[in-house]
């Protein structure tokens, strides 16, 4: 064994022995609980999913048809709450001092930027900064290095604050002067924040499991209002509909149907009136949730959703297969579904495709896959999505900084 | 350092409990590994046991389908979770100096976080699971040819960012 193995040996063994895997639950729950028999590996199914490839494809189509004239069934009322003891104490940390903050303001070229703001490219490998390189100006953020990477820091609606989570909490970054504020708890190892419309409410997944919603303004210890608990442990991604009467989010193995299904569904922030959007096929048409936006101006959801190739995954049967990526939209009830714009392939390693709505909702950025670690980043706008506008490339999340009045 | 044998073989069969508790420690940690998420990982290896436990009466031997399950369940989770898995990096970089760790752990831990799924799953079978080549085929359901490149290609990798 050669020294780089052994040294491979080593790490690999070590970092083994530092999880913490917890507790073994007891097995006695298996045959009993309806929602762990329906968490059947999807390997199970792989063969007759590919068997059935194109019954699942009509299926789709058949059930996006039958949701847009659906009636929606009112859901039970959810008002719990989220109990803050119920989370373990040693993931909190005391407000970090801001290491550095600056202000730039610095006023770009008018060319190849979008009307109302910068777009920043967060680089999650190398920093954790909210930095406009290139492409604009205001300020630039220095975050904690344990800040989550996905889903990354959300900026408000007005441009002056932004949302993070980092050591367990959920804070506020003020961002001119760089103090923060933290509002929440959260145990899952990625938690999804989205702000309402108002800027005064945050919708947290603070534990894989359920929704729900934390004044902004709060403190660390204050509770949750809980609109849905969902069947399944997951990350969720989380957002508010334009009107910040709804929430967005996606889920897995929905309502009882199988596990190989994801699907995007709205509910009313008081727990009701729950909707599915669109359901998915996981095995061939697998649904990031981090890939997924609500415009900010109007009913119209966008979303990045990846197609694996039956050809390629028999080309690629020992080997990662490349997703056909499009970008597609809706309105909110599932209604005008369309694919606006073919992303290429994409064998998403070093790079990550995302797709931002502008802070106004009239343009909307995106990358297209031109390489395994870089994508082109485009601006279209809503008026006019035919003629995106190519303004350079990069990888990480991206985020609009809005305008600010100074 | 190589542990040699496949622990799945040796367990007792007989009680699904008994096989659920001795495996689950060991799986979570190897699908961790490959995944980058202890919680992922956690669904992924409980989503497998369900698997086993609803064929439990048919199956000759669970242990096989069992690693063979997780593993399908990593290139599923994979697939879906793309960039997030940092795991191994943070862990590395989180480990004081003085513990053995120094700057090139973290390099190595930042190439395996980047490498494609069947390289990473066969660089943890082989160097932490400590499996032959043949027995890492098996679980990857792939030719016996194609786990040696992997490998070779992945340490070419390591190499190249260690230099």
């Amino acid at each position: 064994m050669t020294d780089l193995e052994e040294r491979l040996t080593r790490l690999l063994h070590q970092v083994a022995d530092d999880l913490d895997v917890g507790p073994v639950e007891s097995s006695s729950s298996f045959p009993s609980s309806e929602n762990v028999r329906r968490l059947r590996s999807r390997a199970t199914h792989r063969w007759a999913a590919r068997g059935f490839a194109a019954a699942a494809v009509v299926a789709l189509l058949v059930g996006l048809l039958t949701v847009r004239g659906a009636d929606r069934a009112d859901a039970p009322a959810v008002n719990d709450s989220v109990d803050p003891s119920d989370r373990p104490a040693s993931t909190l940390a005391p407000t970090p001092t801001p290491t550095e903050v600056r202000s730039l303001v610095t006023r770009p070229p008018a060319t190849n930027l979008p009307a109302n703001g910068a777009i920043v490219m967060n680089d999650i490998d190398t920093t954790r900064q909210l930095d406009p390189t290139g492409f604009g100006r205001t300020q630039t953020a220095i975050l904690p290095a344990t800040t989550s990477p996905w889903p990354g820091p959300e900026v408000s609606p007005d441009g002056t604050r932004a949302a993070y989570e980092a050591n367990g909490t959920v804070r506020v970054r003020d961002l001119a002067s760089g103090i923060d504020r933290h509002v929440a708890r959260c145990v899952a190892e990625a938690c999804s924040i989205a702000w309402s419309p108002s800027g005064t409410t945050l919708a947290i997944n603070p534990d894989r499991r359920t929704i729900a919603l934390f004044d902004a303004d709060g403190d660390v210890d204050q509770v949750g209002q809980v609109v849905i608990t969902l069947e399944r442990s997951e990350p969720h991604i989380v957002d508010f509909t334009h009107d910040g009467e709804r929430i967005v989010f996606v889920s897995r193995a929905p309502q009882a149907s199988d596990p190989s299904t994801a699907a995007l569904e709205s509910i009313r922030l008081d727990g009701t009136d729950r909707i599915p959007i669109l359901e998915t096929d996981e095995l061939h048409e697998p649904l990031n949730p981090y890939w997924i936006d609500v415009s900010p101006l109007d009913s119209t959801i966008g979303w990045i959703q990846g197609i694996a190739d039956a050809t390629d995954q028999q080309t690629h049967a020992n080997d990662d297969p490349p997703l056909a990526l499009q970008l597609r939209m809706s309105n909110i009830d599932g209604s005008s579904l369309r694919v606006v714009a073919d992303l290429g392939q994409c064998f998403c390693l070093g790079f990550s495709p995302d797709f931002r709505w502008s802070p106004d909702g009239l343009q909307y950025a995106y990358y297209e896959a031109n390489s395994p670690s870089l994508g082109e980043l485009f601006v279209a706008s809503t008026a006019n999505a035919a003629a995106p506008r190519s303004i350079g490339t990069g990888s990480g999340q991206l985020i609009w900084l809005p305008e600010l009045s100074d | 350092m190589i542990v040699g044998d496949d622990p799945v073989s040796a367990v007792p069969t007989a009680n699904f409990d008994s096989f659920y508790r001795h495996e689950f420690d060991q799986q979570v940690r190897r699908a961790a590994l490959i995944l980058g998420s202890i919680e992922l990982a956690r669904d992924v290896v409980h989503d497998a046991f369900v698997g086993v436990y609803q064929r439990w009466t048919t199956l000759d031997d669970a242990g096989p389908y069992l690693n063979r399950s997780v593993l399908n369940g990593c290139r599923d989770a994979h697939r879906r979770n793309f960039s997030r898995d940092r795991l191994l990096v943070r862990l590395a970089n989180q480990r004081p100096a003085n513990e053995g760790f120094d700057a090139d752990d973290g390099v190595l831990a930042d190439v395996i976080s980047t490498l494609p799924f069947n390289q990473r799953a066969a660089v943890v079978l082989r160097y932490y699971g400590g499996l032959s080549i043949a027995e890492i085929a098996t679980r990857l359901d792939c030719p016996t040819g194609s786990v040696g490149p992997w490998i070779d290609r992945a340490l070419q990798s390591m190499r190249k960012a260690l230099s």
